[in-house]
């Protein structure tokens, strides 16, 4: 009996003195904080995906009390998010239109071809340490699932092509996968854009061509058939104005190389941004 | 006399960083900048000091006093959680941009082996009490120098030409490995 008493009371004993004195700590050094920052916490994503540019969740409640920061710089939570952070601070604000990530790059297995075997570590940014990848396009997407490991919200997965996929409905578009990719192949744009450019290849459409079936070869075709003049050539890719595009299609049925599609239907494409369109 | 030697042998000649290789993760991960490196180091200095006391105590009255060395781990493993707890609430209280700093590596030296190891070498060497906390504090001023000492290195090498393949983790490994050799110059220098 004794074999067990000792132990058990010892250690029970020793747990008990340093619960006590932790409790007696606690009310003696507790820190009056402000009980918004703990509401606020409750309202955003609890990802600590860091978007922000703060540690956390918690440290980004703290400067959204101090009123340093916008309740829209969370990027993840959306406007939903910002309209409930607005309400516990009694601030109005004011909602941006909800961003999502795009693959700028449709060359996958099928259609890209590779120019080495790569049998290192599965992951882009190590294979973009050996010259550059193993893609025959130096622009391409190296398809290691690099984006996918970083993406905090699970909205990415790898398709059978070789090609990231991103779920629209789990998307935050917090960037985290553009900063992740080295390549810099993929993109943050407004959900409402309507027709993007899927590829990232400025180079002549010769090039373009002896590696990738799908990539744009700057023919300039879409340009030409856009009956609101919405797109123009910025070198070899096309550049699309999205405040002037209609969604016609003309470009996307036009497009010899299928490298220009509509989001909506194929949500692996790429647009480029409106600021570099202006 | 003696208290000076052993804080010298625990903070020098057998740094626990560089020459017994415990607490590498802190090392590693919390030493790019010397500011929040050295605060790192000054936490753990006060951690280390408090368990080598305590752990002192509990071993040779509780542990010893009852005879049960089989529960010397468990025993030293609460301690230890607690009193980082307790160091976390001081430090909250008494210093929030230094809670800042530390963010999430404070809760860390919870599990930091360092501080484990430290609580049974001190059994190990059958210090007294007064030679275990003076062994405690020696242990970490060392950890605190070897941090300062690699965050200000890395300050550094931000602006060096470093190999494009051994950027990062790379070359902070290989610092580590040198500075190790370097500490391995003290070696048999004193016998405590």
């Amino acid at each position: 009996m004794e074999t067990y008493l000792i132990p058990i009371l010892s250690m029970g004993g020793l747990g008990a003195l340093l619960a006590a004195v932790l409790v007696l700590a606690d009310n003696k050094l507790r820190v009056e904080e402000d009980a918004r920052i703990d509401l606020i916490e409750e309202a955003l994503p609890g990802a600590n995906c860091a978007a922000c540019g703060y540690a956390g969740c918690r440290q980004f409640a703290e400067q959204l009390v101090a009123g340093k920061i916008d309740p829209s710089a969370c990027r993840p939570g959306g406007a939903s998010t910002a309209l409930a952070i607005g309400k516990i601070l009694g601030v109005e604000v004011e909602v941006g239109v909800p961003m999502r990530a795009r693959v700028m790059c449709l060359g996958g297995e099928a259609e890209c071809d590779t120019r080495s075997e790569y049998e290192g570590i599965s992951d882009c940014r190590a294979a973009m340490l050996l010259g550059g990848g193993n893609k025959g396009c130096v622009y391409g997407c190296l398809g290691f699932a690099t984006c996918v490991d970083s993406c905090p919200f699970g909205a990415m997965r790898m398709d059978a092509n070789g090609l990231p996929e991103i779920n629209d409905d789990t998307c935050t578009g917090c960037g985290i996968c553009v900063e992740a990719c080295p390549k810099s192949v993929i993109s943050v744009v407004a959900e409402g854009d309507k027709v993007i450019v899927a590829c990232s290849s400025p180079e002549k459409a010769k090039v373009v061509k002896e590696v990738c079936s799908r990539g744009c070869i700057g023919c300039s075709l879409c340009a030409k058939v856009c009956p609101v003049d919405a797109i123009i050539m910025d070198g070899n890719l096309p550049v699309i104005d999205q405040e002037r595009c209609i969604a016609c299609g003309d470009c996307i049925e036009r497009c010899p190389t299928d490298s220009m599609l509509d989001p909506q239907i194929n949500h692996i494409l790429m647009i480029r941004q409106k600021k570099e369109a202006g | 006399m003696q208290l000076v030697l052993i804080f010298i042998s625990a903070a020098i000649v057998n740094n626990f960083v560089l020459t017994l290789f415990l607490g590498i993760c802190p090392f590693l991960g919390m030493s790019r900048r010397v500011e929040a490196a050295f605060s790192m180091g000054l936490a753990t200095t006060f951690v280390m000091t408090l368990t080598a006391a305590l752990t002192w105590i509990i071993n040779n009255y509780i542990i010893k006093g009852f005879d049960v060395p089989y529960l010397q781990n468990v025993a030293f493993i609460i301690t230890i959680a607690s009193l980082v707890q307790f160091v976390e609430m001081y430090i909250k209280k008494s210093s929030p941009s230094l809670y800042r700093t530390l963010g999430i590596f404070l809760p860390l030296i919870t599990t930091n082996c360092a501080v484990f190891g430290l609580a049974l070498f001190g059994d190990l060497k059958e210090f007294s009490f007064i030679q275990n906390i003076a062994y405690g504090f020696g242990a970490g001023a060392g950890f605190t120098l070897a941090m300062t000492m690699m965050a200000g290195i890395r300050e550094e090498l931000r602006f060096s030409a470093v190999p494009k393949a051994m950027e990062g983790a790379g070359i902070t490994l290989i610092v580590a490995g040198l500075m190790a050799l370097a500490f391995m110059g003290f070696s048999g220098l004193l016998t405590i």
